[in-house]
């Protein structure tokens, strides 16, 4: 009698789950016009709840709800590593006494942590199972942080596991370092000249599986190994103003010459070394039970919702400033897995696609002169740190105005109003170059192709950032450059930016105007874009995005 | 010298057994003593300085008051216990040559000419003259007054329980080449044919050196583990089991792995219809034997590795289903497969740490603990400046 | 546009926006579809203990005396391999404890029911006592019995039983046994036992709530092992037919008895 979804066993996929893609009729509820008698709106300021009254004949454009999630997730992995796309079985692939290697998405991912166990943990455990049944002893895990900072054992020890983690670490469990001399192999150049560098055991492994989370569309497919094990030669090939400029947005593959060209170096990575692709993707349950009203219209909040948020509104403006960033910092989703795919990068990417799309995209008709925004506490380069001004900058500029399919959700030259406070700190430890960037650059320029022109190579071959990068849990030297021009296609595109509540030091250095209160800024974008405008509130979190026609 | 010396002593075993706090030292039975180094019995016989000893699941057994009263007949004392060992012949023309201890004393360390039937097979762990010749009576090193044993700084041992050690091969993988040799004497016990399912109950050290075993004589078959501790469960898979699972679903894995339908009785009985061809227990307790007795197939063979005491056991379905029942003890003639295997297999990742002699007490008290951690081995480090 | 700033007309002036609302739910509210999801602590050892107890003071007493079951067949299932699929037919909501108290404690301790997620896991509350009462797990309903028979594999592959109603609503009758069950044996080759539960809907039909004592029958069957090369709808049709048998046999000797 045999019950488990064993490799030994014949084709048996018809208990294993598809999740079919949400009805049209939920998306209707997401695009919610604002009347007289509609209740304020709830905005996310960093650490901080703000209710703001929006204008009569505003949109509001909410994230769908959450999906479902897979009822048996070790059944899925072990169908999807079992029936692959594009690829033989895992076990065919695997061979007695090969070097395997395993690299897998950093913290950046997913927001907030989601809880233990975490995705990559099961997908992790069950590639090594397999590995161990067929006896392959030379496995090497390997976080692709590309020039992001290193993670801590701790911060290991979550994405992994304990077991994984006492077992590996630290000689077979570690950090990708984009700046070892040693640890790179150049794979050549793509016939546009783009380098393509990578990891060097990634290389020259016998075969390369890469266990990823997708929550946002921008993530997969060839970012994941061309640019996670990459270095800063060939990130420089797509990590600038022109590319991302061109990239309309990042957030859609197709339309995305970052994308482009990382999938130009994929192919050549591909040649060096067999990639076995694991994707998996999330459902946009960010607020556990009981919060998870933050994400329904406010109109649909019962009682005793808003009698929890005006208690979670006083608490939070009560308790003082490293309290409430400690509480926030540890904070876990209940994240969901709706799907896992395995095999070849671009029919498993597809899948993928599509299941992001089930789950975040709406339809929205026609563009706004004025788009508002709350921004949260987090994004994906301050985990367990602290949001500096450039971060908020790039979760603005960067990925909230790229949160989009087709049209941005704010016109050509209309204005964009963020609630958060922009507070002039910084993460001594975590962004030094940030510090210096907002000091010495900003001050200078603030324009993206003048600020790579002149400053980028300095601050990326610094010999002390480099020495941060290796050795401390410092981002690389040129990582505020890549914040900066992430939000280069807004800033053509936008005429006016504004932060409710912002600092107006950090405001005016980074170019951008503040307000103290939502009206005030409403105002000031009046005579940006004329009298009377079409405003559009972009409710996130939970992410999602805007297919605007 | 340094030697910790166990002197048997009804009262206090019984006392330990019936749960008198012992610490792990069997109530005061086990003692650091500044003794004489044992003097060669007869020109054959060499000293050794312990450089590593082991601490056997059998030694805390016999500590913790659960070992069977049948081997007072079998053993002297006071002695010194330890048979795990390796060390450095410590005089004579091959001082300072390193070798590993093969414990059993039979026939040929006794000086005693015919060999018995056993001996005279090589089964020198099964002497029936082990009370008799030039060594006081004991089956083994460290459980043998005249001999000495691992833990201690020195003992004496036959020529013919003397293995050398290849240069290649570190001292903590030498350690555990005779548990090693006892896993694959089990393994040559049980003698599985390929496409059988063997299961190995427990993932202690014997547990785990005994699916290494039986991935190394016999890689046609399917090896499940039976693994108390998740941590275990790691360390039984980096040694080749196909499937580890924890003891309460041993039936269900049986019944999928062997084609085999499970069923439940009163008071949760859970039997096979079926079931595996061999299965070897390395744990040596009622509930493993009747575990492995009720998952074997009619006529299969049960071989119990683990030192079973005293256990309360149902063995009715051994009977009705015709089964074999087996025992292993002792390394056989395997020492040089398996210093061969130890050489390419690295035990020594086994091992969780070594203690010197004076943290005896910690030592023991921890071993369980490391057990379960999945670093399954502690070893007494005897090196100087330990 | 500033001036007609939302919620202002009747919160009567001032630039704070009122801190309570009208809940406003038109139309169907797509997030308030959230359900409780499984209580996996309600299966752990302790709490296992606990709803042992609770059932035998409290739940299987009160159906004892409302429904004075009569139970018949439990000893073949001490031949009965571990783990299996239960399928009784559904008349009412007492049909569960009913099975739930004539199967062996050997059965019963191992065996989880699988409740339909939009009835009985509709908020946490109703997924804790239903969890705690009869040991559910969320079967989801919609979309083809897909997630819900998922859930019910991992179940058997975790070796416990499964109880399942193949005609997965009350009172459907002969004609509503669906193919489901069926399908799940195929898939993980487990024996699927047909259980007959007789006069149940009189005591608590559906939609009545407790009607009336009366006598029950619980009644079950030797296993049905799924055959090579069997289709669906063939094991479902041999189900039903089992059940049927079942039915009329007790009913016969229901009469003999009265």
């Amino acid at each position: 009698m045999s019950i488990a979804p064993s490799p030994r066993r014949p084709d048996r996929v018809g208990m294993i789950e598809r999740n079919r893609r949400a009805p049209g009729a939920e998306r209707e509820a997401c695009v919610v016009e604002v009347t007289e008698s509609s209740p304020p709106t709830l905005f996310h300021a960093g650490e901080q709840f703000r209710l703001e009254r929006l204008p009569v004949g505003s949109r509001i454009v909410y994230a769908p709800p959450p999906l479902k999630g897979l009822a048996d997730v070790e059944a899925a992995i072990s169908a999807a590593l079992d029936h692959p796309l594009g690829m033989d079985p895992l076990d065919a692939l695997l061979v007695g006494g090969m070097r395997l290697t395993i690299a897998f998405d950093d913290i950046s991912l997913p927001l907030p942590q989601m809880r233990t166990p975490d995705i990559r943990e099961r997908v992790i455990e069950q590639v090594i199972e397999r590995a161990y049944r067929a006896g392959v002893d030379d496995i090497h895990l390997i976080a692709a942080l590309a020039v992001h900072r290193r993670l801590t054992p701790a911060e290991l020890a979550r994405i992994v596991g304990q077991r994984v983690f006492d077992e590996f670490f630290p000689d077979r469990l570690y950090n990708h370092d984009a700046e070892d001399p040693n640890g790179i192999a150049a794979l050549g150049a793509t016939p546009e000249g783009e380098t393509v560098e990578l990891n060097r055991r990634a290389a020259e492994s016998d075969l390369l599986v890469y266990v990823n989370v997708n929550m946002v569309t921008m993530d997969g497919g060839h970012k994941s190994v061309p640019i996670g094990l990459g270095t800063y030669a060939s990130l420089r090939a797509h990590h600038n103003v022109h590319s991302l400029r061109h990239s309309r947005s990042f957030m859609d593959p197709n339309s995305s010459e970052l994308h482009r060209s990382s999938a130009r170096q994929g192919t050549i990575v591909e040649e060096a070394v067999p990639i076995f692709h694991v994707e998996t993707t999330l459902n946009n349950d960010m607020f556990g039970h009981p919060l998870g009203f933050l994400a329904k219209p406010e109109g649909r909040w019962t009682a005793r919702e808003q009698t929890l948020f005006a208690g979670l509104r006083r608490s939070t403006e009560a308790m003082g400033p490293k309290l409430r960033r400690t509480l926030f910092q540890k904070t876990v989703s209940p994240y969901a897995v709706t799907g896992v795919t395995a095999g070849a990068v671009d029919p498993v990417h597809e899948v993928t696609l599509d299941r992001c799309a089930a789950q975040q995209a709406v339809r929205v008709q026609g563009q706004a002169d004025v788009v508002t925004a709350g921004l949260p506490y987090i994004c994906p380069y301050n985990v367990n740190s602290i949001m500096n001004p450039i971060l908020v900058m790039c979760l603005g500029l960067g990925y909230f105005f790229n949160l989009y399919r087709g049209r941005p959700l704010v016109r050509e030259g209309g204005v964009m109003i963020f609630t958060h406070p922009v507070k002039r700190e910084f993460h001594p430890v975590h962004h030094p170059s940030y510090i210096d960037f907002f000091e010495e650059v900003l001050a200078e320029t603030t324009d993206p192709a003048e600020v790579e022109r002149r400053f980028e190579r300095s601050y990326a071959e610094d010999e002390w950032y480099r020495h941060l990068y290796r050795t401390s849990y410092a981002y690389h030297g040129v990582h505020p450059f890549y914040m900066w021009y992430w939000g280069a296609h807004a800033l053509d595109h936008l005429g006016e930016v504004i932060f409710v509540g912002g600092d107006p030091g950090a405001c005016r250095r980074m170019g951008f105007r503040r307000a103290d209160t939502l009206r005030d800024a409403l105002e000031m974008a009046e005579q940006v874009v004329g009298r009377d405008p079409s405003v559009t509130h972009f409710h996130a979190p939970p992410l999602f995005y805007c297919e605007v026609e | 010298m340094l030697a910790l010396r166990y002197t048997p002593s009804l009262p206090r075993f019984l006392a330990t057994r019936l749960g008198a706090p012992s610490g792990g030292t069997g109530a005061g039975a086990l003692a650091l003593e500044d003794v004489r180094p044992p003097l060669p019995p007869g020109a054959d016989w060499l000293a050794v300085r312990p450089r590593l000893a082991g601490i056997c699941g059998s030694d805390q057994a016999l500590l913790g008051g659960e070992a069977s009263l049948y081997l007072g007949s079998l053993t002297s004392g006071p002695f010194v216990p330890g048979h795990e060992v390796v060390g450095e012949v410590a005089a004579g023309e091959r001082r300072g040559e390193r070798v590993v201890v093969e414990p059993a004393l039979g026939c040929a360390a006794r000086g005693l000419e015919p060999d018995c039937p056993e001996c005279a097979e090589g089964l020198s762990a099964l002497c029936r003259h082990t009370i008799d010749g030039a060594v006081s009576a004991g089956l083994q090193t460290g459980y043998c007054r005249d001999a000495g044993g691992g833990w201690s700084e020195g003992l004496v041992a036959h020529e013919s329980q003397l293995h050398t050690v290849p240069d290649a091969l570190a001292d903590e993988d030498a350690v555990l080449v005779e548990p090693l040799a006892c896993a694959l004497h089990a393994v040559a016990v049980a003698d599985p044919q390929p496409g059988e399912t063997v299961v190995v109950i427990g993932a202690g050290t014997i547990g785990l050196l005994t699916v290494a075993a039986l991935r190394e004589r016999a890689p046609q078959t399917t090896v499940l583990c039976v693994a108390k501790h998740s941590a275990q469960k790691a360390a039984a898979r980096r040694l080749g089991a196909d499937h580890v699972c924890p003891p309460e679903r041993l039936h269900g894995e049986g019944a999928r792995l062997t084609n085999a339908r499970r069923l439940v009785g009163h008071g949760g009985r859970e039997m096979l219809l079926g079931g595996f061809d061999r299965v070897l227990d390395c744990v040596g307790s009622g509930a493993s034997i009747e575990a492995a007795v009720t998952a074997t197939r009619p006529r299969g063979r049960v071989v119990l590795v683990g030192m079973p005491g005293e256990v309360k056991v149902d063995l009715s379905v051994a009977w009705l289903r015709e089964l074999e029942l087996r025992g292993a003890y002792g390394p056989e003639a395997d020492f040089p497969g398996a210093i061969a295997l130890a050489q390419r297999l690295s035990p020594g990742r086994l091992i969780d740490r070594g203690w010197p002699l004076r943290s005896y007490r910690r030592a023991l008290e921890e071993a369980p603990r490391a057990a379960r951690a999945g670093r399954v081995k502690t070893v007494f480090d005897l090196t100087p400046g330990a | 546009m500033l001036e007609r700033l939302a919620g202002r007309a009747s919160a009567g002036g001032g630039d704070r926006p009122r801190a309570r609302w009208k809940t406003r739910t038109a139309g169907r509210d797509p997030w308030t579809a959230g359900e409780a999801a499984d209580q996996a602590w309600l299966r752990r050892p302790a709490a296992s203990l606990a709803r042992e107890a609770l059932q035998q003071a409290l739940l299987f007493p009160a159906a004892r005396t409302l429904a004075r079951p009569r139970v018949m067949g439990a000893e073949g299932l001490m031949h009965t391999p571990q783990p299996a699929v239960l399928a009784p037919n559904h008349e009412s909501d007492l049909d569960t404890p009913l099975v739930l108290l004539a199967l062996p404690r050997a059965w019963r301790s191992r065996t989880v029911v699988g409740a339909a997620s939009d009835r009985f896991y509709r908020d946490r509350l109703h997924a804790v006592a239903s969890g705690l009462w009869i040991n559910t797990f969320p079967f989801d309903r919609g979309g083809g019995q897909r997630r819900g028979l998922a859930l019910a594999a991992s179940f058997l592959r975790d070796d416990h039983n499964v109880l399942l109603y193949p005609q997965a609503t009350r009172g459907a009758g002969p004609e509503g046994f669906r193919l489901g069950v069926a399908e799940l044996c195929l898939a993980t080759r487990a024996p699927l036992i047909p259980v007959h539960v007789g006069g149940s809907a009189l005591i608590m039909p559906k939609g009545r709530g407790l009607d009336r004592r009366g006598t029950t029958t619980v009644t079950f069957a030797a296993p049905l092992y799924p055959r090579a090369g069997e289709s669906p709808v063939e094991l479902t049709d041999r189900l039903a037919l089992a059940i049927d048998a079942l039915g009329a046999g007790s009913a016969r000797r229901h009469e003999g008895a009265l």
